[in-house]
């Protein structure tokens, strides 16, 4: 072969094997497209409400990405479910993509929330092949409202390795071993959050009957605040945590802190979570264009990067690969996983089964 | 020694204008119309809400489901028993902060202006950073001052323990409860006209036989309200409650609430019949203050024969140990858990300050390089001085018209006032949102600044009113009777007569007011835009992302904005006040 064609040759072959990621998340993209994009850059500003984390750097790549600005409502999620609520069943939506899990499932049964399948326009979002479940995955049953961008594994006890040896709680009915009395502290699980996942993987896998007891016999600790509940494991108030967020965990590791030790089970692989990798927009949102605009940005790969930066949490893309997302959050091929993202899930396992347990765990 | 008569006990005379039964009875309907529809509509949602068991904006369903569970549940009494029992420090406070005004005003011991002014800065201090603080200090593992004193030979063990009632009572005694009583009381020590404790200390009375029977006496409306204002506001507390309690399982009424909202599913009509329990509390309480008034009357100590602001001054050793005293107090309960907050700023995880490279300005770069902060911050000073000076014209004119005009009705308006206390901040802003949103005519409201400043004014409505209206008493009616008589009319005499006469309280109150406005997290959180975040809304944020350094670090750029503003507010108050 002459050198001139081998030349040619390697690099076509080094084309064909740059990664998907390479290329412009808004490649193929349609004159219908083009019309959405200025429609939207027309509008200006789309309305955020999600994690404050995520504020300044999905506000920050998405007007980088697109020219269109963001207002980022922060605070904590169930005030802005409590706020959009209400404003949609009063009809003055002024909020146009929400943040959150699996509940908003009620909304979108009562007809409050607009389909988001048939805005996502862009090539690289629909070409299914981009997607490591080769689909896009929706928590509601209808395919169409609720988009997951990111699926962890979340089912691990956070332990105090000066005072949990390795070993020493190797499957979930350690817990009720009586030397941790008293040493177990839990995010809420009556609050839509971390606690209310985390325990119910617990009775996913054990029954309701083994939360009971675990709560009725070690007196668990509460807290309402997740880097709360990491500093208390870190400090030894309550050398082992149930239900804490792996952004607050990798904090504290990135900062420097030793002793925080992961507490993979035996008994269970843990269940799989779209936290608040979930977005959902309200019918009447008052920017529509931009907030189609975001939709495709946020399922590309610009925005997948974002949040699982943020989140350090591994997206459903095929071609997102961010440094910083800790083993144990990532799904391992031939596991088992409960997945609580789905409308059966939270409808006949949660609201059906859990609800009423775990708020009756602390009590009323 | 022979009683003192206090005369010009201030027998509301009406103004002239309103000596008119008409005048009276119309002016009587319309405050009580105008006063009664921002404080009545949320306590009547409130009520409602409580027998309302449909789910959340559903058609209303009736059921008594809240009511059932507010008297049968455990969780419920406990939270209304551990309530009162932190209240114990309202008593406390009013015996402390009584002292150190009269140190402060009449005795002017030493080193006094660092003294108040610390203690307006501790109060500005954001709470949930200032409890962290303590909670580094006085935590029973890792506490370091805990950690410090078990190295004494003698000491076995944690001396204090911040997660109890002892350990939640110090911490609202020093943060808020003493700063705020001496707020409230310093400004009618410094309208107390010292001629009266002259004439005490010429008949022979000693120190404490002036402060028995003249200062507190003279003082007692005064000593009254903040006694009230501070119970009330003690019963409705959280963030102290919410970051200590809940560790030590100690709920209190406003956790249980925010807990009984929060839940999934929200329990609303328990939160609401809880709230409303909490009404019938506060309105025992503003019946009882309000006759109480009533039959002690105002007390004018600024008449028309002229006032001395002379303080009983003394340089005597006992000035300096008092000096010594409350330096050493203020450095304890406000330096020292300050001292931390800073040092926690510049860590690269707050609080920890011996892991390897702890420190870093980076949380510093990244507030003040932060686009919202900038945006925050002219919002909250926006919204402060809005409300602060809406908040004094509209009070002082309440304060005027229950004072001075003798309407119709004026011992109902002056309990109403006191409903906006009734509800926690949260259920207050889930309320004005419903209202705001359902109410045909003032929807379009929604999402502009105006629901915001109404908002925090009907916070403030209580306080705001009842101290100008204790400040008002405290000056007699017949100055302004001169100024008419001299042909003044209405607003010439209410701006060039009474405003200054009580300038030192209006001062207090538009400083409350913007305080409690740049502070307000609760009240605002969920009718805020993004556009319209405050500087304690951005703090909150980054606290709930779990960002405590970022957040301490707008935590101590929100207390020296504060500090900022006081010191404008006292020069301007002293250039047009009664010292001039």
């Amino acid at each position: 072969m002459r050198r001139g064609t081998l030349g040619a040759l390697i690099f076509c072959l080094v084309l064909a094997s740059v990664p998907c990621w390479a290329a412009d998340w808004q490649d193929g993209a349609g004159p219908e497209w083009q019309k959405l994009l200025e429609a939207g850059r027309k509008e200006g500003k789309l309305v955020i409400a999600g994690r404050p984390d995520m504020a300044v750097p999905m506000s920050a790549a998405f007007k980088r990405d697109t020219g269109i600005a963001v207002d980022f409502l922060g605070g904590e999620g169930r005030e802005q479910l409590t706020r959009i609520a209400r404003e949609m069943r009063a009809g003055q939506v002024t909020i146009d993509i929400v943040f959150g899990g699996q509940g908003m499932i009620p909304f979108v049964n009562d007809g409050f929330m607009k389909e988001i399948k048939p805005q996502l326009i862009l090539p690289g979002v629909t070409d299914v092949k981009n997607w490591t479940r080769g689909q896009l995955k929706w928590v509601d049953k209808g395919n169409a409202y609720l988009f997951e961008g990111s699926e962890y594994v979340f089912g691990w006890a956070l332990l105090n390795s000066d005072v949990i040896k390795p070993g020493e709680i190797a499957n979930w009915t350690d817990l009720l071993k009586p030397q941790y009395k008293g040493k177990i502290a839990s995010f809420d699980p009556r609050v839509n959050g971390p606690g209310q996942a985390g325990i119910s993987y617990l009775a996913d896998l054990h029954g309701v009957d083994f939360i009971k007891q675990l709560f009725g016999t070690q007196d668990i600790t509460i807290a309402n605040n997740s880097r709360q509940l990491v500093e208390w494991v870190q400090r030894g108030n309550y050398p082992i945590a149930l239900a804490t967020l792996v952004t607050e965990i990798e904090n504290f590791r990135q900062a420097g802190v030793k002793n925080l030790a992961i507490g993979q089970m035996s008994d269970g692989a843990g269940a799989v979570l779209g936290g608040s990798s979930v977005i959902a927009e309200p019918k009447g949102a008052p920017n529509p264009n931009a907030t189609a605009v975001f939709l495709n940005w946020y399922a590309s790969r610009p925005g997948q990067e974002v949040f699982s930066a943020t989140w350090k949490v591994p997206s459903l893309r095929n071609d997102v690969h961010v440094d910083g997302i800790p083993d144990y959050v990532v799904p391992k091929s031939g596991a088992t996983y409960v997945d609580q993202y789905t409308e059966a899930w939270y409808l006949d396992r949660y609201l059906g089964q859990y609800q009423a347990v775990l708020v009756d765990l602390i009590g009323k | 020694m022979t009683e003192i008569p206090l005369t010009n006990a201030a027998p509301p005379r009406p103004a002239a204008s309103f000596r008119r039964p008409d005048r009276r009875i119309w002016l009587g309907i319309l405050l009580l119309l105008a006063i009664g529809i921002v404080t009545l509509a949320p306590i009547a949602y409130v009520i409602g809400a409580s027998f309302d068991v449909s789910a959340i904006g559903r058609p209303f369903k009736f059921g008594l489901a809240g009511w059932n569970d507010l008297f049968t549940n455990k969780n419920s009494l406990d939270a209304i028993y551990y309530s009162f029992l932190l209240s114990v420090r309202v008593p406390i406070a009013i015996i402390a902060a009584f002292l150190i005004s009269w140190l402060l005003i009449r005795v002017q011991i030493p080193g006094r202006r660092f003294i108040e002014l610390s203690l307006w800065f501790g109060f500005f201090l954001p709470v949930v950073p200032m409890v962290m603080g303590w909670i580094l200090l006085l935590d029973a593992h890792y506490g370091l001052l805990n950690t410090l004193l078990q190295k004494l030979p003698f000491v076995h063990g944690p001396i204090f323990s911040i997660y109890s009632i002892s350990g939640m009572i110090w911490v609202h005694l020093s943060l808020t409860t003493i700063p705020i009583m001496v707020i409230l009381l310093t400004p009618a020590f410094r309208q107390l006209d010292a001629a009266y404790e002259e004439a005490a200390d010429i008949a022979g009375a000693g120190i404490t036989g002036t402060l028995r029977r003249i200062t507190i006496p003279l003082l007692v409306p005064a000593i009254v309200t903040a006694f009230v204002s501070g119970l009330i506001k003690s019963l409705e507390t959280f963030e102290v409650e919410q970051l200590l309690g809940t560790p030590a399982k100690i709920f209190v009424y406003a956790t249980r609430i925010y807990d009984l909202i929060n839940w999934e599913p929200p329990l609303f009509p328990q939160a609401m019949a809880l709230s409303s329990l909490f009404l019938v509390i506060l309105l025992v309480l503003a019946v009882v203050y309000q006759r109480y008034l009533s039959r002690t009357g105002d007390i004018a100590t600024i008449t028309g024969r002229g006032v001395r602001m002379r303080p009983r001054r003394t340089s005597s050793p006992w000035a300096y140990a008092a000096s010594a005293v409350l330096i050493l107090y203020i450095v304890i309960a406000i330096f020292l858990p300050l001292m931390i907050l800073i040092l926690g700023s510049f860590t690269k995880l707050f609080g920890f300050f011996f892991i390897e490279n702890a420190w870093t300005t980076a949380h510093w770069r990244e507030v003040l390089g932060d686009d919202r902060f900038l945006r925050a911050a002219f919002n909250s000073i926006f919204l402060g001085t809005a409300v602060g000076l809406i908040g004094i014209l509209v009070f002082s004119l309440i304060a005027w018209a229950l004072v001075r005009a003798d309407i119709w009705g004026r011992g109902l308006i002056s309990v109403i006032i006191w409903l906006p206390w009734a509800i926690p901040g949260l259920v207050l802003g889930v309320t004005l949102l419903s209202l705001m949103l359902n109410i045909p005519g003032i929807s379009w409201l929604y999402g502009t600044v105006i629901p915001l400043v109404l908002a925090l004014l009907i916070k403030e409505l209580p306080i705001g009113v009842q101290l100008l209206r204790n400040s008002l008493g405290q000056v007699s009616g017949q100055l302004e009777e001169a100024a008419r008589i001299s042909g003044a009319g209405f607003t010439a005499t209410f701006r060039r007569v009474t405003l200054p006469l009580i300038a030192p309280m209006l001062v207090s109150v538009f400083l409350l007011i913007f305080a409690g406005t740049i502070r307000d997290i609760s009240t605002v959180v969920l009718i805020a835009t993004p556009g319209l975040r405050t500087l304690s809304l951005l703090m909150f944020d980054f606290a709930v992302g779990g960002r405590f350094e970022s957040a301490s670090v707008v935590g101590i750029l929100i207390a020296v904005l504060s500090l900022v503003i006081t010191v404008i507010a006292f020069r301007i108050g002293n250039r047009v006040g009664i010292g001039n």
